[in-house]
Formats: structure tokens, C-alpha cells, sequence
């Protein structure tokens, strides 16, 4: 497995803890119930570290967005599997088009994490084309 | 009031995002600095949201903090240079900001 799909793994699997911990903070009431508090506390934790590892191989802007994304995504999917949530098209439309999206972000080439070099065009026959 | 507080709080989720990236990159002591304004950015970003949604409906409240995180915390990328804005880029990163804010409003 490459460093970068390695990468994505652990970023999918943030994005799922993040909706662990977005549900047990809703159920925590505030932080009075005992079991949802800490629960809350760990996976918050775990997916944070997590997405913190994943950014030094995916762009920044691209992980924020697949984490809250997914997030998201499963936070409502989840409800509306449970029945807390009723059923709706639309809310099963947006949540597949963010998967959408995420996939397509990480189908786009890898990009380096600092501007190209200059030496790196020197060779460019167009750069240095004698009159 | 509350739609100050939640657009600032939605302004410390790319703050948070980009110290985390920092404390990632650096080593040592080094990633104290970073490490803390995480920590104090996250809170935060949380607390924040909680308290304008006393006043603003969930669903709404977190569409538009979710907005404007994801729209800065690209900003912040591309300004940078840790992320080069191609079309493809851009499209998907909206993408992902309009079905998320689309789940919310709906629900």
C-alpha cells in the first residue's frame, strides 16, 4: 500500500470516528451523562490525531473538507438508518454527492506541498530559445 | 449577535485546522506553539457553536459554520501553497461545502 492511499485510510477512518463523537455529543446532554461524555472524549481525540497524521500527506483544504464532509454524511445516513431521522430523497441525494466529491478529490494527482522549483523548468526547451 | 458568533466560530475551525497542520509539520518543542492554539481554536469553534445554536435552528447553525470552515480552510491552503487551486479542485471542494450545508438545511 502506498504512503498516500495509507493516508486516505486514516482519513476515512477519522471522518467515521467524527461521527461517533458528533453522536455521543448529542447524547451526552451537555456533558451530564457519564458513558456518552467519554466517549465523546476518546473518539474526539482519536479523530483529530488522526486527521492531524493524514494532512501530512493529503492538501489541507481537500482533508478538512472529506472529514467534515463524510462526517457529516454519516452522522445523518446513521440517524435516518435508525429511524431517529425520517427517510427523505434529497438528504440521500446530498449525502452521495459528497461521496461523490471526496472520491474525485482523491482521484486528482498528488500535488507537491511547496510551489514547483524554478531549476526545475531550466530545461524546458522554450524558456531559453536563442533569437 | 448569535450570527457574528457562529460566522467567528466557524473562522476557528480553519484557525484550528491550520495549527494542527503546523503541529503535524514541525518536531519537537517547536510543536508547542501550534499545539496550543489548537486547542484553545477547537474550544472554541465548539463552544462557539453551541451558543448561537441557543438561538439559531441546529440544522441552519452548523450548515453555515461548516460553510465558512471549509471555504477558509481552502483559502488558507491555497494562500499558503499547500494546495494548488485547479478547477477540478475547486468544483469538488464546493461540491462537498453545498451537499453539506444541503443536508443540514433540509433536515
Amino acid at each position: 500500500m502506498t504512503k498516500r492511499s495509507a493516508a486516505w485510510l486514516l482519513l476515512l477512518a477519522s471522518a467515521v470516528l467524527e461521527a461517533v463523537w458528533a453522536t455521543a455529543l448529542g447524547q451526552s446532554e451537555g456533558f451530564t451523562q457519564l458513558l456518552p461524555t467519554m466517549v465523546f472524549a476518546v473518539t474526539a481525540t482519536l479523530s483529530m490525531t488522526g486527521l492531524g497524521l493524514a494532512i501530512r500527506s493529503i492538501p489541507l483544504g481537500t482533508a478538512y473538507a472529506v472529514w467534515v464532509g463524510i462526517g457529516a454524511a454519516l452522522t445523518v445516513g446513521w440517524a435516518m438508518a435508525a429511524g431517529v431521522e425520517p427517510f427523505s430523497l434529497l438528504k440521500v441525494l446530498f449525502i452521495a454527492g459528497i461521496v461523490g466529491c471526496a472520491a474525485g478529490l482523491k482521484s486528482l494527482p498528488a500535488v507537491a506541498t511547496s510551489p514547483p522549483d524554478r531549476s526545475d523548468r531550466s530545461d524546458r526547451s522554450d524558456t531559453k530559445v536563442p533569437a | 449577535m448569535s450570527w457574528l458568533i457562529l460566522i467567528l466560530s466557524g473562522s476557528m475551525e480553519a484557525v484550528w485546522a491550520a495549527s494542527l497542520h503546523r503541529t503535524f509539520q514541525a518536531s519537537g518543542r517547536r510543536r508547542v506553539p501550534p499545539a496550543l492554539l489548537f486547542l484553545v481554536s477547537v474550544l472554541a469553534s465548539m463552544g462557539g457553536l453551541a451558543i448561537a445554536m441557543q438561538s439559531i435552528p441546529t440544522g441552519t447553525a452548523y450548515a453555515v459554520w461548516v460553510g465558512v470552515g471549509v471555504v477558509l480552510t481552502s483559502t488558507y491552503a491555497i494562500l499558503t501553497r499547500a494546495e494548488r487551486p485547479t478547477t477540478a479542485r475547486l468544483l469538488l471542494l464546493t461540491g462537498i461545502a453545498a451537499c453539506v450545508v444541503g443536508l443540514k438545511v433540509v433536515a
